[in-house]
């Protein structure tokens, strides 16, 4: 019997493990995939001539076991290991609506290969559901989350400037990285040019400069390798494997299981509480049951809904914590791959950077901010940079011999690229279901994924392709390249939404303190219970409700409301 | 997966030709010695090695041979390349040899270093043009979707430049990979000597 049940070692998962055995709790977390060791298990030593097939995934082996995955920019053979095979684990989705639903099973989750940028949602995210009316009220405000931002990005280490923004708060940063001669010219030019614009550093997590307590951890300052994805043996960027589950291993009161797949959770008919978890395992397909006072679900966004939906019993139809019929719907992502790239053909000629910085720029949301929107709510952010063309010869370039070598030697222009990640509306419709006859190899109903963007999507899209040109020809630029389409729907690898918190049982899954409407001692953590997307990357307010959820789980289980 | 022996014996020689200044090697010194376990049978490891030579020759800076490219990239077409692209990028250098009969009557890797730059510099031209688009119209400049006229061309000649840019020879004297970098530098001044980093897959 263990005080509490983390089930998944991703983002979310850690930190609730973390905060949950800091608090004295005996902790078990529950992880579907196989372990993963810290460093010894990364590929990052390998020098690029060292990697397997010049970093290539082979052709037939990738259309077979990865024909999802592939579409993730990180997939690549010094990340393979980290990401699902497709063959294995399959699920479906409606014919001419692809979802690309990208993930990984293993100890850590996809905490090993995020994009680290982290951001804080701001009081305008919050209220934006009951401003508007889409989605249900958020049961909590900016300030609820607040301190526990504060108190993640400390310890996850988080870098960025303090930038004054009302629409992105700023937090508890180490020093940022800085822009290049580049970057400094783009920005001057576009808050020039558009009043309430603002292009700032990037906010990402690896330490720019570590602390005591991240050395504590056996975590380095960043070395600029920008291989962050094969794990980072310097620990240098957050991980649940280089930080969150290590702080939790030195209370004495963690255990972790792997290869242990959570089929359900069993609720006491009388009293609503969780009694056990289901698992079964990985390899030889056994069940057993854990037991615990409290439990955490931080099986990612799809996954914690799919564990509620197969919970279902004669009682509970629909599965457990579902009366309000809302498990599974209002999947978002972000709007994602609507690229801008632009030669800027009058930036320095003689000047050049050194290291491969691990974040870009960032263009915080200004639509429906500072400026009106052309016909959508809501708004989006651009992920940006600005570079030297420099670097690998272009191939498809006519030229042999010496003109090769002659012009990868050559430095080319300055070339400005912006990536806008668009915030998408809960749609009851966007939604997963168990489906009806097929069954992965372990028993448990695949899941059925139909998820479209809809008119305010497209709306906005057009705006991010429309504002996007318009900055870098206001920058001094000429757009070479544009994406006018967003990208399949799971790429922004965002996906939550599924089992939203609100005030209202009927209409939510989880209330203001993470805890199930239905069952006192079931708590949801991960991207499932997000009301509303915002536009910023969306980890660290999960880590953040992560923090919150297990201080008020454990405070409820010491006044003996649990 | 590489048969070492072999490299090193044809990397001292490629070594050997940039020493003397050489650009290419005579065909004997190219060809895969009989017990190679390669994956393209020895003729056509002999035009792998010459059109790769041909690509990136020695010059002021060490070329494909010393970078070990050809070997590198037999291994990548029986570990990683699936039979079409295998038979695309064969495909690919066959053309180059018959494009090197119908110009100058012999076999690609019959020729010296200076007539096979000519064949291949005539084949990159042709070959690297974009196609006519499906509706008649122009190629536009940037187009990302446009098609070479010989699309197995461009995949080859990107392999061999990827393969010699990402080995430690290219490191070495062309673009300079750093593993660990250390501190972001956000503004460096340029001096005519300044070399660009290598990137790499961020990831």
């Amino acid at each position: 019997m263990f005080d509490a049940i983390v089930i998944g070692s991703g983002i979310s998962g850690g930190i609730s493990a973390k905060e949950l055995t800091e608090r004295g709790l005996k902790v078990l977390v529950i992880e579907r995939g196989r372990k993963i060791e810290h460093g010894t298990d990364y590929m990052d030593s390998q020098m690029p001539w060292e990697l397997p097939n010049n970093n290539e995934i082979p052709e037939e082996e990738l259309a077979r076991d990865y024909p999802v995955q592939r579409h993730c920019y990180a997939v690549n053979a010094a990340t393979k290991q980290f990401w699902v095979k497709d063959s294995e684990h399959p699920y479906t989705t409606p014919e001419g609506r692809p979802f690309n639903w990208i993930r990984g099973y293993h100890l850590g989750g996809r905490s090993i290969m995020w994009g680290r940028q982290s951001y804080r949602l701001s009081p305008m995210d919050f209220e934006a559901n009951a401003r508007d009316g889409h989605g249900v009220d958020w049961p909590i405000r900016y300030e609820d989350l607040a301190p526990w931002y504060s108190h993640i990005e400390k310890f996850i280490g988080v870098a960025g400037s303090k930038d004054g923004l009302p629409q992105l708060p700023d937090g508890e940063f180490l020093p940022a990285w800085e822009m290049t001669d580049g970057e400094k010219l783009f920005k001057a030019a576009v808050e020039e040019a558009f009043a309430g614009r603002k292009v700032i550093m990037g906010r990402n997590a690896n330490l720019s400069v570590a602390q005591p307590h991240h050395e504590e951890l056996g975590r380095m300052s960043c070395q600029n390798r920008s291989i962050c994805a094969r794990g980072c043996s310097f620990g240098a960027n957050h991980s649940s494997l280089s930080s969150s589950l290590p702080a939790a291993e030195r209370t004495g009161n963690l255990t972790i299981v792997t290869d242990a797949i959570v089929h359900s959770l069993v609720q006491d008919p009388v009293t609503g509480r969780i009694r056990s978890v289901r698992v079964i395992d990985a390899g030889t397909k056994e069940g057993r049951t854990y037991e615990a006072k409290v439990f955490f679900l931080n099986a990612s966004a799809f996954g914690s809904a799919q564990i509620l939906l197969n919970s279902r019993n004669e009682a509970n139809p629909r599965g457990l914590c579902n009366r309000s019929d809302q498990v599974g719907r209002n999947i978002m992502d972000h709007i994602y791959s609507l690229v801008t790239a632009g030669i800027m053909p009058k930036y320095p000629k003689d000047s050049y950077y050194h290291g491969r910085r691990p974040t870009g720029i960032y263009i915080p949301r200004y639509r429906n901010v500072t400026e009106d929107a052309d016909g959508f709510v809501r708004g989006f952010g651009y992920q940006a940079g600005v570079m030297r063309q420099a670097g690998l010869p272009d191939p498809a370039v006519v030229g042999i011999g010496q003109t090769i070598k002659d012009r990868g030697r050559r430095f080319g222009p300055w070339v400005a690229y912006m990536a806008g990640f668009g915030e998408m509306l809960p749609h009851p419709d966007n939604r997963l279901t168990l489906h009806e006859t097929r069954k992965d190899k372990w028993g448990i109903p695949l899941l059925h994924i139909d998820v479209q963007l809809r008119e305010n999507e497209r709306r906005m899209a057009k705006q991010i392709v429309a504002d996007g040109a318009a900055m870098v020809k206001a920058a001094g630029g000429f757009v070479v390249y544009q994406t006018t389409e967003p990208g399949t729907p799971g790429l922004g690898i965002h996906e939550m939404g599924t089992a939203r918190m609100g005030r209202d049982p009927a209409t939510s899954v989880f209330n203001g303190f993470n805890q199930a409407h239905e069952a006192a001692n079931l708590f949801c953590t991960d991207g499932a219970v997000m009301a509303s997307s915002g536009c910023q990357n969306p980890s660290l307010t999960y880590m953040a409700m992560s923090g919150r959820a297990a201080h008020n789980a454990v405070e409820m289980l010491r006044e003996g409301r649990l | 997966m590489i048969d070492l022996p072999a490299l090193d014996r044809r990397s001292m020689l490629a070594g050997l030709g940039a020493l003397l200044g050489v650009a290419a090697l005579p065909p004997a010194a190219l060809a895969a010695p009989a017990n190679a376990a390669r994956f393209l049978p020895p003729a056509r490891f002999a035009l792998l090695s010459g059109v790769a030579d041909t690509i990136l020759p020695t010059t002021d800076t060490p070329g494909a041979l010393v970078a070990e490219v050809p070997a590198r990239l037999d291994a990548m077409l029986r570990d990683w390349a699936a039979p079409a692209t295998r038979d695309e990028i064969i495909a690919a250098l066959d053309r180059i040899d018959t494009a090197a009969r119908t110009a100058k009557g012999r076999s690609f890797v019959a020729l010296s270093p200076e007539e096979r730059a000519e064949v291949l510099r005539a084949h990159d031209a042709a070959a690297l043009r974009a196609a006519p688009r499906a509706d008649g119209s122009k190629p536009k400049l940037f187009d990302p979707d446009s098609v070479p006229i010989d699309p197995g061309y461009k995949r080859l000649k990107a392999l061999v430049v990827n393969l010699y840019y990402y080995s430690s020879t290219g490191s070495e004297h062309e673009l300079r990979y750093e593993h660990v970098p250390g501190p972001f530098e956000p503004s460096i001044k340029l001096t005519p000597e300044s070399r660009p980093y290598l990137d790499i897959a961020r990831s």
